[in-house]
């Protein structure tokens, strides 16, 4: 099926009401996670997992899609109006958002930011759609040989785009994937790390694992401080960007949108990465680099494209080789799992409608947060008046909703408090909890294929030097942790000078 | 941070070490290939190497910055009642169901977050274990615990 049947067929499933109401709630929730700090979308994602579990795949992932990149949209309100970014994609927005607010300009900051979102949303998904199947034709020739290989570079990149230290870094990725081990051996059934205990032996659950992870700790480091809520006092006119902005930013959003889907479809990539790399980028380009931080729309254009068009750069691998590239996409991949689909190669061929349907939600979606978002940008700030003590019963409740309804089991209640109280003993230590998650997801995969390679081959590790794609794969992996080892060196030496 | 990250690192090694050992009673390479300790063994091998290099590395080099700033005490009484309240629902649950579970964790925690008004508590309380009951046990289907009284 070519992309252009593909888009109709998936337009066809998307364009009715059911779909469409879950599109449009999807939207809601990701701007309003967006909006509100000190909850990001891998809270809110995992928090709604259970919801889908009753809908319609195509739905379920559909609304699952929007809230990750409602999100994006919603996360720069407040980084313009207070700057206080909503989610860490943001934050870099706030840079020269907040400047633009304080000049009395933050209609056309956020104008800017949505109309920027959603040109790059737009034109990163006509990528997205026709660049996928071809990536896909491409990975139906796979082996575990060149699965292996692919997988170590997303694990080992992740390292490389958090901040921090690599060694912790490696430290995250092993407990990780340790954790992946717990429970029934995926090659020969047999129980690993149980210790007899029933509960383990399917391991332990991926959504009570984020859900601490990413939501009790969360609540845990919101509970050091019961802030009240902020207010706002900036006033928000013409929401419509000056032809001056237009000819400032055309460029910047152009420049954003390459930069944030080639950081999506980079594996370890991601909206946060690319965001500081376009503002980065504008900011070395610009003829007057002194005006960033002073409330340049360009700092403001550049990343907020980047961070939507990123969005949809990291739903490639997801969707054509089933491998996601960030923690966020990590959870997508449980969601598919979860409703008995694999994603990969031959999700195309067997699920056309899951694969398109998913697709044109995304440009969907985009129309839907452009039309709504501008003129709710009023009720979205109202919402940050709401203190986080009267917020915060309802995402510990569904955490624990959350948690349980996946198996309908409280075990995974007790799972979820340990790795609550583990990430946030972690986070309090500077401790990335991303490349974790990934490696968690990663695991039965990634094991699956080295035993696989390594039972098929005649000549044991000489498989992957035998695959072009595996080979080169692993030698960019072998370089990467080359140069993390370079970096951890001499930033330990300049510690040690200083 | 000096003290918890020996603390954090002797446990990771220790772990690592527990891995390794623990991996090496199950089978690693057999004639049809690695077997099931095979993956354990290195990722235990490296957590221990890992967590060695940083136990090693000179004391000065640890932390650049200040040390971990851990809340004051208000803030661990606040982190301390939100896991005991954590800690009630597995315990309860079972028993009194999700609604009266969640009700009477809610308004014991509550009180100890923030002060307000008893009665702003107890609307609080009553409103997002209702709340949440009603969107996802009765609106969406998912099958919650019941207690005794059948909600």
């Amino acid at each position: 099926m070519g992309t252009i049947d593909g888009l109709a067929q998936g337009f066809s499933i998307i364009l009715t009401w059911q779909n469409l109401y879950f599109c449009l709630i999807g939207s809601l929730v990701g701007t309003l996670i967006g909006v509100l700090p000190g909850i990001g979308p891998l809270a809110a994602l995992s928090l709604l997992l259970p919801i889908t579990f009753q809908m319609p795949a195509v739905a379920g992932i559909a609304m699952l899609a929007a809230i990750f990149y409602g999100a994006m949209y919603g996360g720069s309100t407040t980084a313009v109006l207070i700057n206080i970014p909503g989610e860490a994609a943001s934050v870099v927005t706030s840079l020269d958002g907040y400047r633009m607010a304080q000049n009395g300009r933050a209609g056309a900051a956020l104008g800017m930011a949505a109309l920027g979102s959603f040109i790059a949303g737009t034109i990163s998904l006509v990528a997205l759609s026709f660049f996928s199947p071809l990536l896909t034709s491409v990975a139906l020739r796979f082996g575990p040989a060149e699965n292996f290989g692919i997988m170590m570079l997303g694990l080992v990149s992740t390292i490389f785009m958090v901040q921090g230290s690599t060694v912790k870094g490696v430290q995250m990725i092993a407990l990780g994937l340790l954790v992946s081990c717990i429970g029934m051996d995926v090659v020969d059934g047999q129980e690993r790390f149980t210790f007899g205990s029933v509960d383990l032996t399917n391991g332990f659950d991926l959504t009570a694992i984020v859900i601490g992870l990413f939501g009790v700790s969360e609540i845990l480091l919101n509970m050091e401080q019961v802030a009240t809520g902020e207010r706002v006092k900036t006033s928000i006119r013409g929401l419509w960007p000056t032809v001056q902005d237009w000819r400032d930013s055309w460029l910047p959003i152009l420049r954003g949108t390459g930069i944030g889907f080639v950081f999506g479809v980079l594996p370890g990539g991601g909206p946060v990465t690319a965001s500081f790399v376009s503002y980065a980028a504008e900011k070395r380009i610009a003829r007057q680099p002194e005006r960033f931080g002073k409330g340049a729309i360009e700092g403001v254009a550049g990343p907020e494209s980047a961070n939507n068009a990123a969005v949809a750069g990291s739903m490639i691998p997801l969707l054509s080789l089933g491998l996601p590239s960030n923690a966020v996409t990590a959870l997508l991949l449980g969601a598919f799992i979860i409703q008995g689909v694999q994603p990969g190669p031959m999700m195309m061929v067997q699920r056309p409608d899951l694969f398109w349907g998913v697709i044109a939600s995304m440009y969907v979606g985009n129309v839907i947060l452009l039309v709504l978002n501008l003129p709710l940008v009023g009720l979205w700030v109202q919402l940050l008046r709401v203190p986080y003590t009267i917020l915060f019963p309802l995402v510990l409740l569904l955490s624990v909703v959350g948690a349980y309804s996946v198996n309908g089991n409280s075990f995974d209640i007790w799972v979820m408090i340990g790795f609550g109280v583990v990430g946030y003993i972690l986070k309090k230590n500077d401790y990335e909890l991303s490349p974790f998650v990934l490696a968690v997801v990663l695991g039965p995969l990634l094991e699956q294929s080295l035993r696989q390679s390594l039972i098929m081959s005649p000549d044991g590790a000489m498989i992957f030097a035998r695959s072009p794609i595996a080979a080169t794969a692993l030698g960019v992996t072998a370089a990467l942790v080359g140069m993390l080892l370079v970096k951890e060196h001499n930033s330990r030496r300049g510690e040690t000078l200083t | 941070m000096r003290r918890w990250h020996l603390g954090l690192n002797t446990f990771w090694l220790l772990l690592g070490l527990g891995v390794v050992a623990l991996s090496l009673r199950m089978p690693v390479l057999g004639p049809s290939g690695p077997g099931g300790g095979f993956l354990p063994l290195i990722l235990g091998g490296l957590l221990t190497a890992s967590s060695l290099t940083l136990l090693l590395q000179p004391v000065r080099t640890v932390s650049p910055d200040a040390d971990t700033e851990w809340p004051d005490r208000g803030g661990l009484r606040r982190i301390g009642a939100v896991v005991a309240a954590l800690v009630a629902f597995p315990i309860l649950m079972p028993s009194l169901g999700f609604l009266l579970t969640s009700l009477a964790v809610m308004l014991c925690l509550l009180p100890a977050i923030a002060r307000r008004h008893w009665l702003a508590n107890v609307a609080l309380s009553v409103a997002a274990s209702g709340g949440i009951y009603l969107v996802f046990a009765r609106l969406l289907g998912l099958n919650l615990p019941r207690g005794p009284w059948g909600f």
